[in-house]
């Protein structure tokens, strides 16, 4: 193999697939980058972990054609450091010679016959989108899957195509985000899902760019992703997401309005003194203000307000100020809006006007010490029940 | 107290005293432990921790009870309320060890802290009908060891000044936190009594055994600071576990041991107000190897059955079915006070009739005993016989 390339395309290619190298695998295989070099001219770059496969194709001057693989790290290293100009590879046989103005290396190389396959994908469904789009849907629920959970099918996004519209959700079950895109071209199936693992959306979130479109395809046990140039072929999560509709409240008691950047602020000042286990920060929203308080036991508290546009009775949430922040940035609106039911059900974030977002949030409980454990006159109570007979509807109470 | 268990069982059965008594494991299964031996018995050479089978052959004439873990609870807090109206400040170390900071109650009392001690003992003596000793002194490790020389049934005062001389001739087993393994290492290096640690230093025993070894020979010399903790700070965990008084075949039999801790740490979770983030499991087998394990948990609980789910996701990491287990503990950790993170899969509903059935179930656990109400798989466990009828 020789082949010449430009400096900006080379970091690119290295810079997309090395993202899924692994280099703790057991494999020694898979700690290094796949490199196929056609007389065309097209170079093809491909990196595995063996559940996520990278291919990125960028352009050269192939002067042999030849396939070999290399350290994913180091020619990492290699292309950070060396200077703007053509960088020249060659295969000199167990060694690939890698030069740049005045520096070569030669780096130690693995045959290619050991690196996994490509994977085919059989679709089952096919749909496209722009890349702008599906870049801003994985922003908005990204943040909200966790990297480690019992739960194993949290651990990715959901991808759900119905009624012409793909559906995103993430969630850890203590916030979620969803958001809602226009499809076109759908081939297969009208209504299919898949669960994408997170680390895959958050290489997406990386490659994406403003133009171009981008082809989804949904197999049987694989989700596909072809960008034209970068292709990733993925294994989905397997198993059944939780049925998140059923917890989305329909019906609210407050509704408060407030400017997403003095609610971000207001944050961040109470944040400072948040307990450090639950990061709690209290709102008590009263008409036209909310005060905000923070409290941790051997730091001090924190007490403050800001303004808002809401004229109900007084009510008074907790919650985690890290996934607020998360979640208030991701408002593209000027104004947020926070609708709440009750203060121990999840509790609505979105924009002003008709969006086809929101995220919610689920409060920190705020129980007083008694709640717990019967109280004096609890006791009593049940004493008092304990002589008499039980009253029915105590016990149609129990059994409602 | 003394020999706390048998007394309780004596207290409670007048017929059983001035008898060699055993508190063991079920004595009609061979494979009972001595948990506790009247003084009667001690003097055949029954110790607590002994095989059932040994004690058995010294001294045949013994009569052995089976434990009754809720008696002693029973017990235990009724010694805490007497100890509670001599000081705010008492600090129950277990079940029938407690630590009383008189400082500053003389005049209250009208009495010197000996004269108290006496009232104590007449208190617990007389209403109880259960013996103690008591060790009065300027610090708790040594009143500590003062109760251990004054047992049984008595009263010993080391008078402010004295710690060193009073320390110096024992053996440096009494000191509590040495072990055997300790006791060994000193004696290897012909260090047999406190005397012998006041006077090698503190240099030498910090070289040995690092920050411990400073301690050793603090409280070797009487010194230590720590103060008397009534309530004191919430605990950050909270853990049972057990010996069992034979050991346990059988995964089903194991599990329902399990649930039974799972319950026990529950119900102490749920009356400190408090959710557990981490959990933890500890087995040990019946040649003694110790494994333990622990886990996140997804949610923060206070319930028994989330609490025994996440252990036996644990257990079947950890179980090797060829061996028996001698021991189990399970241990909440990361806990939550008044204060925690809600998961919106947990429905609400749910939740609120949970909290409501744990509230009623706790209570009857407290008016009529742990086992009048339990969990089926830990039913299993405390009460084999009519399960596998």
């Amino acid at each position: 193999m020789k082949v010449s390339f430009n400096k900006e395309d080379l970091s690119y290619a290295v810079n997309v697939v090395h993202s899924v190298v692994n280099p703790q695998s057991s494999l020694p295989i898979l700690s290094n980058i796949l490199i196929s070099a056609e007389i065309s001219g097209e170079v093809e770059f491909i990196a595995s972990d063996l559940e996520t496969c990278v291919r990125c194709i960028i352009n050269g001057d192939v002067a042999d054609a030849g396939k070999l693989t290399v350290p994913a790290s180091k020619l990492l290293d290699i292309v950070r450091v060396v200077p703007e100009d053509a960088v020249e590879m060659e295969q000199e046989e167990n060694r690939l010679k890698i030069q740049c103005q005045n520096s070569t290396y030669r780096l130690a190389v693995m045959p290619p016959e050991e690196f996994p396959s490509w994977p085919e994908i059989e679709p089952v469904t096919s749909f496209k989108l722009s890349q702008e789009g599906l870049k801003r849907a994985i922003g908005k629920i990204l943040f909200a899957i966790p990297l480690r959970e019992p739960r194993r099918v949290l651990l990715g996004g959901l991808f759900r195509l119905k009624d012409s519209r793909l559906i995103c959700v993430g969630t850890d079950g203590k916030r979620l985000g969803y958001v809602e895109t226009e499809v076109s071209d759908i081939t297969g199936e009208a209504e299919n899902e898949s669960i994408v693992p997170q680390k895959v959306l958050s290489e997406l979130s990386h490659i994406l760019s403003a133009e171009g479109e981008v082809v989804i395809h949904f197999g049987e046990r694989q989700i596909a992703f072809d960008l034209g140039r970068v292709k990733i072929i993925t294994s989905k999560i397997e198993g059944a997401y939780p049925e998140f509709q059923l917890v989305i409240p329909k019906e609210f008691k407050h509704i408060v309005k407030v400017s997403r950047d003095v609610l971000l602020e207001a944050i961040r000042r109470a944040a400072i003194i948040s307990e450090e286990k639950t990061h709690a920060v209290m709102f008590k929203f009263q008409p036209e203000q909310a005060l905000l308080s923070a409290m941790s036991y051997d730091v001090g508290s924190y007490e403050g307000t800001m303004p808002v546009e809401y004229k109900g009775e007084e009510v008074e949430v907790a919650f985690n100020h890290k996934f607020l922040q998360e979640i208030v940035r991701a408002v593209d609106e000027d104004e947020v809006l926070i609708k709440i039911k009750s203060n121990e059900e999840p509790i609505i974030f979105n924009g002003e006007g008709k969006t086809d977002y929101f995220f919610l949030v689920m409060p920190i409980t705020l129980i007083e010490p008694q709640e717990a454990s019967l109280s004096e006159e609890e006791e009593e109570e049940v004493e008092a029940e304990e002589d008499e007979e039980l009253e029915p509807e105590d016990e149609d109470e129990e059994m409602s | 107290m003394d020999a706390f268990f048998v007394s309780v069982e004596q207290a409670h059965n007048p017929r059983l005293k001035r008898k060699p008594v055993i508190v063991a494991g079920r004595p009609e299964q061979r494979h009972g432990v001595v948990c506790s031996a009247s003084y009667e018995a001690r003097v055949y050479g029954i110790r607590a921790g002994m095989p059932l089978g040994v004690a058995r052959r010294l001294c045949p004439s013994a009569i052995i009870v089976p434990t009754d873990h809720t008696r002693y609870l029973q017990y235990s807090e009724k010694i805490e309320a007497i100890l509670q109206e001599f000081s705010p400040l008492v600090e129950m170390a277990s079940l029938d060890e407690a630590f009383v900071d008189l400082t500053g109650t003389e005049r209250l009392h009208k009495s010197s802290p000996l004269g108290i001690a006496h009232k104590i003992y007449k208190r617990i003596k007389g209403e109880l009908s259960l013996p103690c000793s008591i060790g009065i002194a300027s610090s708790r490790v040594v009143a500590k060891v003062a109760a251990q020389c004054a047992k049984p049934q008595g009263i010993l005062q080391v008078l402010p000044g004295k710690e060193r001389n009073f320390l110096r001739p024992l053996r440096v087993e009494k000191m509590p936190g040495v072990g055997s393994r300790t006791a060994e290492i000193l004696n290897t290096y012909g260090l047999t009594t406190l005397g012998d640690l006041q006077d090698i230093g503190e240099g030498w025993l910090t070289k040995l055994f690092g920050v411990t070894g400073r301690e050793l020979y603090l409280y070797a010399c009487g010194i230590d600071h720590s103060p008397v903790l009534a309530e004191g700070e919430p605990p950050k965990s909270v853990s049972r576990s057990y010996t069992f008084p034979r050991d346990l075949y059988g995964e089903e039999e194991i599990k329902s041991a399990i649930s039974y801790l799972c319950e026990l740490v529950a119900v102490e979770l749920r009356r400190l107000n408090a959710r557990a983030t981490i959990l933890s499991l500890c087995v040990r087998y019946a040649d003694f190897e110790t494994l333990s394990r622990s886990m996140k948990l997804s949610v923060p609980v206070d319930d028994e059955i989330a609490l025994l789910h996440s252990a036996i996701q644990l257990f079947n990491r950890m179980y090797d079915r060829r061996r028996a287990v001698r021991l189990l503990g399970v241990g909440a950790g990361g806990l939550l006070y008044h204060c925690w993170q809600l998961d919106m899969f947990n429905s609400l509903p749910d939740q609120h009739r949970r909290q409501r059935l744990h509230r009623s179930v706790d209570h009857i656990k407290r008016r009529h005993g742990f086992n009048a109400i339990v969990h089926g798989t830990t039913f299993a466990y405390i009460c084999p016989e009519k399960v596998s009828s």
